[in-house]
């Protein structure tokens, strides 16, 4: 059994006294060599459970994440703080830079991987040579079907982590039902693995669920909610443009809040900024997507409001857990109109191939066939056939799986054919089923008339902690029994001289 | 701004040229046909000073300015209104002189722009103990440049936040005031973080493009001056790009330059290189256009230079087709190409 002074190191490297809850356990376990599934809260720093063993280790540690901005933004604040043997393969990477990374591998330490380069043989060959010496798959959940973020490409990970010698293995998720911790399990072939679920309740959130009549109203409720408060705030939509539009309204109505929005459709630079600009308190407000959020730890989040309900319970809880990581009070409030649930649905419905979607690629695929041609790259095929890439990938996996794609040339063996759609068209159908279904749990747990707190958690954890602050609105608590009034104003607009003189700290500017 | 510089192309371009010649212009793209253009229409300050100018959003402009009857489009081709060639002239009174240099820096103009943006970011950051910031550049030669650039200053770390600090304000002093207010307002430094466009838009009450203009137009400014007193602007002149290589002509074309050079004469040029021999017209109407003293007269006669200047001055038109018709084909494309890319009145696209 290995022992190290883990608090030293985590000073040296980190900067902190203390783990947090199931940080050390988790570390522990994973520098004895066992295989291990932690389940911690968003927030929590997950990040360091594979971090410092990284630099403890002999051999490389490899992380497959989804979250590619996550991903630099991690590589960049590790070499900024000093730890330079880190690299990532994404698909930012163009081939030069991949080739390079490729060609040091034995250099790193620590390097991240996003899914779909588990795909590229090259990588694959290249780390099944390596001495690896922790194979590290972040949000987990998105292996599992019943995960709300089901990943085609995480489904070859039991192969990749057989090619490499079957290392040991940490899995990592935010939100994991017991049903998924289960098949994370069985997807890796981890049958031992160690479990640490650590609950996700957060005691100092109160929730609150607005009803408004009318979709229209929300904008007049956001006013409210945000003259009332002066307090870092959250609010997320499903769509990019109803977080632009809003931003702008809320800019116009709230003359003395800093408002702006943010989504991936934005240009790098722009959203950088966005992002700093409300990690360093000069924006009071951010409407954004889903997109916004990943990797950042603002502490002081105040309140976090939902203008459109999310998909189902896993990404409430992960975008509410942003609130109040400084332990303070925060408050949760989802603004609900009757026909809320209408925008979702779509949505589901638009991930997911349709009946005719499927007709048209089968028949597409059946002509190449015919024509004794190989199959197109990736972009072709999805210019031609129309399919978004996560939906081509999944079809992709299921002819790899009936042995109907080999070396890219497709094979004519018409059973096999039969099976195969009927499988895909199975797993659609189950898909969409499930999706439903997690969303009207969703929205019945908006219906409900017992405690919210209990209705949240209760998927999840067997004990739900006792709040240290009001609970929730059926729990007696309303939104404008509390004022937050703690956010920094903004200066006046400057002039380009005292502008200048505040960026490089000159003169009487700097106070 | 935008809309003036629009309407600055379509007026010297006179219903000659096409939208999509002025789009790959502002969008700097490296055709033979775009670069010959820019110095016949003597538009080359404004080579490649919006190279994120989407299409669509180009065309939605034209669309508006034809609305409001300000230009026409006539087969493709642009050309301004009586109203709006009043209009131009009015703005053009208002406006002050630009100092766009597009073709000469539009390939090293986003390096001087990424470094020193980086740069500021970092000495502030680290002069003030923030050592965790999360750079705005994710461009490796940039990071890697500043940071061995910040090697270099690090002893003296204070004393060079300074000479930037005062350097900046020299020259943000000597320029249009909102100019200098766009670019303090995206800057970002140790402790106050710099405005997207959109932000900056909304700010200043302009929209998105003539917010990237003003501020391509600064730096442009920026990087001429310093060039020019280096010995006044110590730290910024560091910042400017490497100007080894000649940013005005593709590889490929400095290639058959070099073979030109070497004697060989265009038909080996064609067969060694296995190009078509009008790739290699294109090369040197290329060096023509970009390097001076290559001279023209070792492929065509003194007496032809003369007659199809004269035609050219005779028709009061630039179009190819026309002074082809005018010597009746008794010079052919490349010829006629080349003569006019040796008569460019405007070299260094100065002031316009």
């Amino acid at each position: 059994m290995n022992t190290y002074d883990l608090e030293k190191y985590l000073k040296t490297h980190f900067g902190f006294d203390t783990f947090r809850e199931g940080q050390k356990e988790i570390i522990s376990d994973v520098l004895n060599g066992y295989d291990v599934l932690g389940v911690l809260p968003t927030g929590t720093g997950k990040s360091i459970c594979y971090q410092l063993p990284a630099m403890l280790l002999d051999g490389i540690t490899v992380v497959v994440s989804p979250l590619v901005s996550l991903m630099v933004d991690q590589v960049r604040q590790l070499k900024a703080a000093g730890f330079k043997r880190v690299a990532a393969i994404n698909s930012f990477l163009d081939p030069r830079q991949k080739r390079q990374v490729l060609d040091r591998l034995s250099h790193y330490r620590l390097l991240y991987l996003s899914p779909e380069m588990l795909q590229n043989q090259h990588v694959a060959d290249r780390l099944g040579i390596m001495d690896v010496a922790l194979f590290v798959v972040d949000e987990a959940h998105c292996i599992s079907q019943w995960g709300h973020e089901f990943r085609t490409d995480y489904l070859r990970l039991g192969d990749m982590i057989g090619k490499m010698g079957r290392p040991p293995v940490l899995a990592l998720s935010g939100t994991a039902t017991p049903e998924v911790q289960s098949d994370i399990i069985r997807q890796l072939d981890c049958e031992g693995m160690q479990l640490h679920i650590y609950p996700m309740d957060k005691a100092n959130i109160s929730f609150v669920v607005e009803h408004v009549n009318h979709s229209d109203q929300k904008v007049d409720k956001l006013t409210e909610l945000l003259a009332h408060n002066h307090a870092p705030a959250m609010i997320y939509f499903s769509s990019r443009l109803q977080a632009e539009n809003t931003a702008h309204e809320l800019m116009r109505r709230l003359s003395d809040r800093q408002v702006a929005y943010y989504h991936g459709g934005m240009e790098h630079t722009d959203r950088l900024l966005i992002q700093q600009q409300f990690m360093n308190g000069q924006l009071d407000v951010i409407c954004c997507t889903s997109a916004f959020g990943m990797g950042i730890d603002k502490k002081d989040i105040r309140l976090v409001i939902h203008y459109h309900i999310p998909p189902q319970l896993e990404s409430f809880i992960q975008e509410v857990g942003r609130a109040g990581r400084d332990g303070n009070h925060s408050i949760s409030i989802i603004l609900y109109a009757p026909s809320d649930d209408m925008l979702p649905k779509k949505l589901i419905q638009s991930e997911l191939p349709s009946t005719s979607d499927l007709d048209c690629i089968f028949s597409y695929l059946h002509t190449i066939t015919h024509e004794d041609q190989p199959l197109p790259v990736d972009a072709v095929v999805m210019e031609e056939t129309g399919l978004p890439e996560i939906q081509w990938r999944f079809i992709k996996h299921h002819l790899k799986r009936h042995q109907l794609l080999e070396d890219n040339i497709l094979i004519t063996n018409r059973d096999k054919w039969e099976v195969m759609k009927e499988e895909v068209e199975r797993v659609v159908r189950d898909r969409y089923t499930y999706k439903m279904m997690k969303l009207s749990e969703l929205i019945m747990s908006l219906q409900t008339q017992g405690c919210r707190r209990v209705m949240l958690y209760k998927p999840f954890q067997k004990d739900i902690k006792e709040p240290v602050v009001p609970c929730c609105d059926h729990c007696g608590f309303a939104w404008q029994k509390v004022r937050f009034d703690i956010a920094k104003r903004n200066p006046e607009t400057l002039d380009w001289i005292a502008r200048l003189n505040r960026l490089f700290l000159q003169g009487e500017a700097n106070g | 701004m935008f809309v003036y510089i629009l309407m600055t192309c379509i007026n010297q371009l006179n219903g000659e040229r096409s939208i999509g010649g002025i789009y790959n212009l502002l969008t700097g793209k490296r055709s033979t046909q775009t670069l010959q253009d820019s110095y016949t229409y003597q538009l080359t300050a404004f080579f490649g000073i919006y190279k994120q100018l989407e299409r669509d959003s180009f065309m939605e402009l034209i669309k508006n300015l034809q609305s409001e009857d300000i230009l026409i489009v006539n087969g493709e081709k642009p050309q301004l209104t009586h109203k709006g060639i009043s209009t131009f002239k009015e703005m053009k009174n208002d406006q002050g002189p630009l100092y766009f240099d597009g073709m000469r820096l539009h390939a090293i103009i986003h390096i001087f722009e990424e470094r020193l943006f980086l740069y500021i970011q970092t000495i502030t950051s680290l002069v003030n103990g923030k050592k965790d910031f999360l750079p705005l550049s994710d461009t490796n030669d940039v990071l890697q440049w500043v940071k061995n650039h910040y090697k270099t200053k690090k002893r003296k770390l204070p004393e060079a936040v300074n000479r930037l600090y005062h350097e900046l304000e020299l020259f943000l002093s000597q320029i249009d005031s909102r100019e200098s207010e766009i670019f303090t307002y995206r800057v970002t430094g140790a402790d106050l973080i710099g405005l997207s466009k959109q932000q900056l838009a909304k700010q200043f009450n302009m929209d998105i493009h003539d917010v990237h203009l003003h501020l391509q137009h600064t730096l442009h400014l920026m990087y001429r001056v310093v060039e020019k007193k280096p010995q006044k602007y110590k730290e910024l002149s560091l910042l400017l790009g490497d100007d080894n290589d000649n940013p005005l002509i593709t590889h490929s074309a400095k290639r058959t330059y070099q073979m030109l050079l070497n004697g060989m004469d265009l038909e080996d040029i064609s067969m060694n290189r296995g190009l078509k021999m009008s790739t290699i017209h294109d090369h040197v109407v290329e060096v023509a256009l970009c390097i001076p003293e290559f001279a023209i007269e070792k492929y065509i006669s003194i007496s032809a230079i003369k007659e199809i200047n004269e035609a050219m001055d005779g028709l009061k038109t630039k179009r190819l087709k026309e002074i082809y018709d005018v010597l009746e084909g008794k010079y052919d494309y490349f010829t006629i190409r080349l003569v006019m890319a040796r008569n460019q009145p405007d070299k260094n696209g100065a002031v316009v």
